[in-house]
């Protein structure tokens, strides 16, 4: 599991990859403070992301509270037909939060 | 004549040509009582003799004379003065016809003759006496047990030591003599007497013969013989009856002790043999042990099936050499042993070169024999050994089946050196089965062991298909129907099953993921859809980092167990379901089981536990949570059926 920042300008772009689960994710939750500061929008990416479950939730829950925190607008990558749309669906976060691919997530934080 | 002549205890006489007496002595004329001149000269000794004897030495005796010249010994007898007289004659004929005749009294020696009869009968009687002794004695030696010994005492009783009847009394428990058994009609009582019952000999009472039976501190019981009633039997031997029953005694003593051996070996044997086989979806075991037909005392047949580390089952079957208690006990430690050494990193030839120094440590196992194999659960990857022992038998799912006749050493002892002990390697596909099994399953003494082995692989063969138990059931009785008096018999039949899957998975979730692409792979493997084997996947993980989360506190020392199975629709069963072995095809389900050891919470404990539950809910169609013996958590998916 990796999470790189692949662009930072107007949108900050945090690219996770590999696979997402209780094993890996409560590291990353204390570092998403430090990702999402100082960018005024941000995007997480999962479109690479192989396995996503409840902790994957639990990690978009914790993008979407620190980027409130910072005032930070979030839009999440999560393609039609991918474990991570299909896991947010079923607690219900795709409607408001999520996009298709990066250019439906840039635009809708630039418009 | 000289007065020699007259005292010679024997009648002398003289006859002339036609049989007159010409001179007779004096011990004659006293046999027949008459005087000198009523006979010397005027009668014949034809006339002398009885009627029968007179008509014998007319037509036999006198011409016999003639020819021969002489009689010898002939019993004739005398008219004596109030009685016959027995006498025996000879006679010698002179060339002028002059006959000397000599009487000896047949009387004095019928004496002599019955006096040796009866010493003759006396010594013939003794020696039966001693052959009888032999006959019960060897009779009680070949009985094995108290109650053979007791049947074999009274059929002595009845048949060789001619009572008509017996009766058995032997002590309970308490020492209490009860009544055991009887041959023929007996209102036998025990003698109210208990003195008599303390004597150390057979001892007439009442008409019947009590005789008891001491062992070398205890009464071991009393034994009551009555004798034949009908005129003419012979009474019964005290003599003998009472050597009978100090021998009888002695061998209740064997019996008692070696009964109370018999029972520790078969308990221990018992519980040896009480193997409790992992559970775990990716096998199936079923074994049979059949003690020998005619042995009391328990063999040193035995099997143990164990997982010698996760995912690695051990199956064994040995065979310690000799009976009873020393048997039983040496196959104990050597089946402990066996569980002791062996693990992921011995293998099977290792595990027989540590066995070897055991064995040389452990004096009844001085001779024993075993096949060994392990069995990767996930892989069917076989390792196997056998130190003596006849080689198991591969039988795979398709019939055919083989015997193994690689990784062979000699027995365990130590006379091996490290090197010698080899092992093999073989693949096994989903559904073959690997058999172990001890000799007494394939030797007859009256077929070749070549023969034996390939009836063992025919037979199996055929029962390919069977259920396993129902296999092993079939395989016994097929091989052993015809068999008497036959050694034990332990079998061990494994069959490996890749259409389970299992996997435990360390608390901390370390192996969370490796588990999802194992499972994946499972699924994929049996033909679940790439849809519907996300949706378990990512369910079961969801299951499990629940349990890891919350009944084990990610501890790394602790695991969660996932086990997955297909079950079928309309009762088809997983060996012909669909014909080509796609379980898409007519449906089914998954079942996922994730069991950890802690006890369960409810969801509301947090919410992203509640999020786990739901996303699990979302994806299969049923989850059950059970709670016994730790948390399990049960999900189940059907599969789509696919329209022929």
């Amino acid at each position: 599991m990796t999470v790189e920042t692949v662009r930072d300008d107007v949108v900050r772009v945090l690219r996770a990859s590999g696979e997402l689960d209780a094993a890996v994710a409560p590291p990353l939750l204390d570092q998403v403070g430090d990702w999402v500061r100082g960018a005024r929008a941000v995007v997480l990416d999962l479109a690479d992301v192989a396995f996503f479950d409840s902790s994957g939730v639990r990690l978009v829950d914790r993008f979407s509270r620190e980027c409130g925190r910072a005032g930070a607008s979030l839009r999440v990558v999560a393609p039609p037909g991918g474990v991570a749309r299909q896991v947010l669906e079923i607690v219900g976060m795709a409607g408001p939060l999520v996009d298709d691919d990066l250019d439906a997530a840039v635009a809708a934080l630039s418009a | 004549m000289s007065a020699g002549w007259d005292a010679v205890p024997a009648g002398l006489l003289t006859l002339d040509r036609d049989g007159t007496l010409t001179e007779a002595n004096a011990t004659f004329l006293s046999w027949v009582g008459r005087p000198r001149e009523d006979v010397v000269g005027r009668v014949r000794l034809s006339e002398l003799l009885s009627v029968g004897g007179r008509i014998y030495w007319e037509t036999h005796l006198g011409p016999l004379l003639l020819v021969e010249r002489r009689l010898d010994e002939v019993a004739v007898e005398l008219r004596g003065v109030d009685e016959r007289l027995p006498v025996l004659l000879t006679a010698v004929a002179e060339d002028d016809g002059t006959v000397h005749v000599v009487l000896s009294s047949a009387r004095e020696r019928s004496r002599y003759e019955r006096e040796l009869r009866a010493a003759r009968e006396s010594a013939e009687r003794s020696a039966a006496q001693v052959e009888a002794l032999q006959l019960v004695t060897a009779a009680l030696s070949r009985a094995v047990g108290v109650s053979a010994v007791a049947q074999a005492l009274l059929d002595a009783a009845v048949r060789t030591l001619g009572a008509s009847a017996a009766a058995l009394w032997l002590p309970d428990g308490t020492g209490a003599l009860q009544p055991h058994g009887a041959r023929g009609e007996l209102s036998a009582e025990l003698p109210r007497a208990a003195a008599v019952l303390h004597e150390r000999t057979a001892v007439e009472l009442d008409g019947r013969v009590v005789v008891p039976l001491h062992g070398s501190n205890h009464l071991r019981g009393v034994l009551i013989a009555t004798p034949r009633s009908e005129a003419g039997s012979d009474p019964l031997d005290v003599e003998v009856l009472t050597a009978v029953g100090q021998q009888a005694g002695l061998a209740l003593d064997r019996a008692g002790l070696y009964e109370q051996n018999a029972d520790v070996a078969r308990e221990l044997q018992h519980s040896l043999l009480a193997v409790d086989p992992p559970a775990d979806p990716r096998f199936t075991v079923a074994a049979a042990y059949r003690p020998g037909v005619e042995a009391l005392e328990v063999g040193g047949d035995w099997y143990d099936v164990f997982l010698a580390d996760t995912g690695l089952l051990s199956v064994v079957v040995g065979d310690v050499v000799g009976r009873g208690l020393g048997a039983a006990s040496a196959m104990g430690q050597l089946r402990s042993a066996v569980r002791a050494v062996s693990g992921p990193r011995t293998g099977p030839a290792a595990l027989l070169t540590h066995l070897d120094r055991f064995v040389g440590q452990v004096e009844a196992a001085g001779m024993a024999t075993l096949a060994y194999a392990e069995l990767d659960l996930d892989s069917g990857e076989v390792t196997y050994a056998c130190a003596g022992h006849p080689p198991p038998l591969l039988v795979r799912a398709t019939g055919a089946a083989a015997l193994l006749w690689e990784g062979r050493s000699t027995p365990l002892g130590a006379f091996a050196s490290p090197g010698d002990r080899h092992e093999a390697t073989l693949q096994l596909a989903a559904g073959d089965r690997l058999l172990l099994y001890t000799d007494g399953l394939i030797e007859r003494r009256d077929r070749s062991l070549d023969d034996g082995l390939e009836l063992l692989r025919a037979t199996a063969a055929e029962l390919a298909g069977l259920p396993i138990a129902d296999a092993v059931r079939e395989l016994t009785t097929r091989l052993l129907q015809d068999e008497v008096g036959r050694d034990d018999v332990c079998v061990l039949l494994v069959g490996w099953d890749s259409t389970g899957f299992e996997r435990h998975v360390s608390a901390d979730l370390t192996g969370l993921s490796r588990m999802r692409h194992d499972l994946a792979g499972w699924l994929e493997d049996s033909g679940v859809d790439s849809r519907t084997g996300r949706d378990v996947v990512l369910a079961t993980s969801e299951a499990v980092a629940n349990a890891a989360e919350h009944g084990s506190d990610r501890s790394p020392d602790r695991h969660v167990r996932v086990r997955a199975r297909l079950e079928r629709h309309r009762g088809s069963s997983r060996g012909d379901a669909g014909g080509d072995g796609d379980p898409g095809s007519d449906g089914g389900t998954v079942v996922v089981e994730v069991h950890d050891g802690g006890r369960w919470r409810t969801p509301t404990a947090s919410p992203e536990r509640g999020r786990g539950l739901q996303i699990m809910g979302a994806l299969v169609d049923d989850v059950v949570v059970e709670s016994a013996d730790g948390t399990t958590v049960v999900l189940r998916r059907s599969l789509p059926g696919v329209e022929r």
